[in-house]
């Protein structure tokens, strides 16, 4: 929550230019003037860290706000009407659940080439399938719950059970889902980056930056170490808040 | 049965979607499809030569067929980068790939199976902990992060190994398949430890004890079996794990193997050397999952009954 704090303030805080090119200060260790050193090209990595945050940040919320909604929507659909509608949609998410459509993120994205919009679109949509299962079961569930078969008798329509009764029950499976979805997309997005699909230079990307790093990782230690434990430290914080949401709708049920 | 059937089924249905997606990505994607496999420097007669040779000014459902012709075939067209058939080059470099995967999963089971029931048989329940400990703070790293800080402290800092890999060096792949199976590893640990606890405690295991049987016996023979269908079909779903993380792993650690091969063509922009590996991964991982689940049901006749 530190980072993302930092990376939402960043043009307001007294960081050199992250992409500001200094020769004559390429690969300076850290010091207090440049508290996490400086890279091949002079660049400032504190500063280099904290604007990549914003387009890493950027990329995963996006992509996460699109792979929850799809799920939603289509677990809900699938979930509440049954029937055909749910075995044709269960047959869909089991087939995309088995098709490794990473790989295929990879393809797209060389192709189309990298854009914030482009890997929102390619990466929320193959991240849905994990919230649809879920959502789906838990739908299912809920509909055959007193207080739904109430709410249908009394002439409610269909649609108005589904997200004024159904919907609010999902809400803590829901928060649980959004923030495992972002670790995957978080941790897909810099695994792109690294790989040489991030966001096109100068603009700096957590990915990127460690992709640098590895050119020098025997003499400029710090462009490793502080890449790495931002997406180590971030990824580890988002696992801990799930596993505290998980924890905490486990104590509800018990 | 019925249930092994639905899953060959499903295998041919999602084989069919991958070269169908696969199709789409390369062909009605926005943008000149022989443009982009051939790059910008293509002269239009060599445009013309690969639209005929790839049918691509046929009808939709020809290209579409020669395209699943083509691939059915291995014929991959030749690599703008290496300018040699593309079927040619995945055969020479996928040895190394299978190797370091191979290792990373045979790493990945005793870490996860037998370390953790030898721990218990010795009575070294810390070590055991500890181990797992390390293994879920290790896992919380991507395998890019892991290879990077890795090489960095044991090659940079400490210079306990070679930065250059060194293939025929038994040592070399040591810590490339660890940082390959960190992640599976520790999916796979956990989950393995929480079932095997959960079933030490089932009214069974606690008569068995209290006949008198050794707990060696009961480990081995009445826990063991029951504890390990969620880990395995948890590694199983892992699959794809290791052969994604090969992309990551070859890079850093400079080995020739198709995930180097995949990065040197999305650097070089090889669209028909990047989309056959693409095409090879996905029914590779595909396959071997179906595979490993039909043979779940086959050695677990609870979870075909389920399905049933």
């Amino acid at each position: 929550m530190g980072f993302l704090l930092l990376v939402t303030l960043a043009r307001w805080l007294p960081l050199a230019d992250p992409v500001g090119i200094d020769l004559s200060r390429t690969l300076v260790h850290p010091t207090p003037g440049h508290w996490s050193g400086t890279d091949e090209l002079g660049r400032d990595v504190l500063s280099r860290l904290i604007f990549g945050g914003q387009s890493t940040f950027l990329v995963t919320i996006g992509a996460t706000a699109l792979a929850m909604f799809l799920g939603i929507v289509l677990g809900l659909c699938a979930g509440y009407r049954g029937g055909l509608l749910d075995r044709a949609l269960g047959f869909a998410i089991d087939l995309f659940w088995s098709i490794p459509f990473v790989i295929f993120v990879i393809l797209i994205v060389s192709i189309v080439g990298v854009s914030p919009l482009t890997l929102i679109l390619t990466i929320g949509g193959i991240n849905w399938v994990t919230a649809a299962r879920v959502v789906r079961a838990e739908t299912a569930r809920l509909s055959r719950e007193p207080f739904v078969r109430t709410a249908r008798a009394y002439g409610f329509g269909e649609w108005s059970v589904a997200f004024d009764q159904v919907m609010p029950n999902l809400k803590s499976v829901l928060i649980t889902l959004t923030v495992y979805a972002a670790v995957e997309v978080l941790t897909l997005e810099t695994g792109l980056a690294f790989i040489g699909l991030s966001l096109p230079a100068p603009r700096p990307t957590w990915g990127g930056l460690l992709a640098d790093g590895l050119s020098y990782f025997s003499s400029a230690w710090w462009l490793v170490a502080f890449s790495a434990g931002a997406i180590t430290l971030t990824l580890a914080s988002f696992q801990v808040l799930a596993m505290h949401f998980e924890k905490s709708i486990e104590t509800r049920l018990r | 049965m019925r249930s092994i059937l639905t899953r060959i089924v499903l295998l041919v249905v999602t084989v069919w979607l991958i070269l169908t997606v696969g199709y789409v990505c390369i062909y009605r994607l926005p943008g000149d499809p022989a443009r982009i496999i051939l790059g910008r420097q293509a002269s239009e007669e060599t445009l013309q030569a690969y639209r005929a040779r790839a049918g691509l000014d046929l009808p939709l459902w020809r290209q579409y067929e020669t395209f699943v012709w083509r691939v059915a075939h291995l014929d991959f067209g030749d690599s703008l980068l290496y300018r040699r058939p593309v079927s040619g080059l995945l055969r020479e470099r996928s040895t190394l790939t299978l190797r370091l995967v191979c290792l990373a999963l045979l790493e990945s089971i005793s870490l996860a199976f037998v370390f953790p029931i030898g721990f218990r048989l010795v009575g070294m329940q810390r070590v055991r902990k500890w181990l797992q400990n390390v293994s879920t703070a290790l896992g919380v790293a991507p395998p890019y992060v892991l290879g990077v800080t890795s090489l960095a402290v044991f090659a940079g800092w400490l210079a306990w190994v070679s930065p250059i890999f060194e293939p025929m060096k038994s040592s070399a792949w040591i810590m490339p398949s660890l940082v390959l199976a960190a992640y599976p590893t520790a999916v796979t640990m956990r989950l393995f430890n929480n079932q095997l606890d959960t079933v030490l405690h089932a009214p069974y295991i606690v008569r068995a004890k209290a006949m008198g049987f050794p707990y060696r016996t009961i480990l081995v023979h009445e826990a063991l079996p029951n504890a390990m269908t969620a880990a395995l079909a948890a590694l199983a779903n892992g699959l794809a794990a290791f052969w994604t993380g090969t992309f990551f792993v070859e890079v850093i650690f400079g080995i020739g193997g198709l995930g180097q091969l995949t990065y040197e063509a999305i650097s070089n922009k090889d669209i028909a050397l990047l989309a056959a590996l693409c095409l090879v991964f996905a029914i590779g991982i595909t396959v071997i999952s179906a595979t490993l689940e039909v043979c779940q049901l086959l050695l677990d006749p609870r979870l075909r009954e389920n399905r049933a």
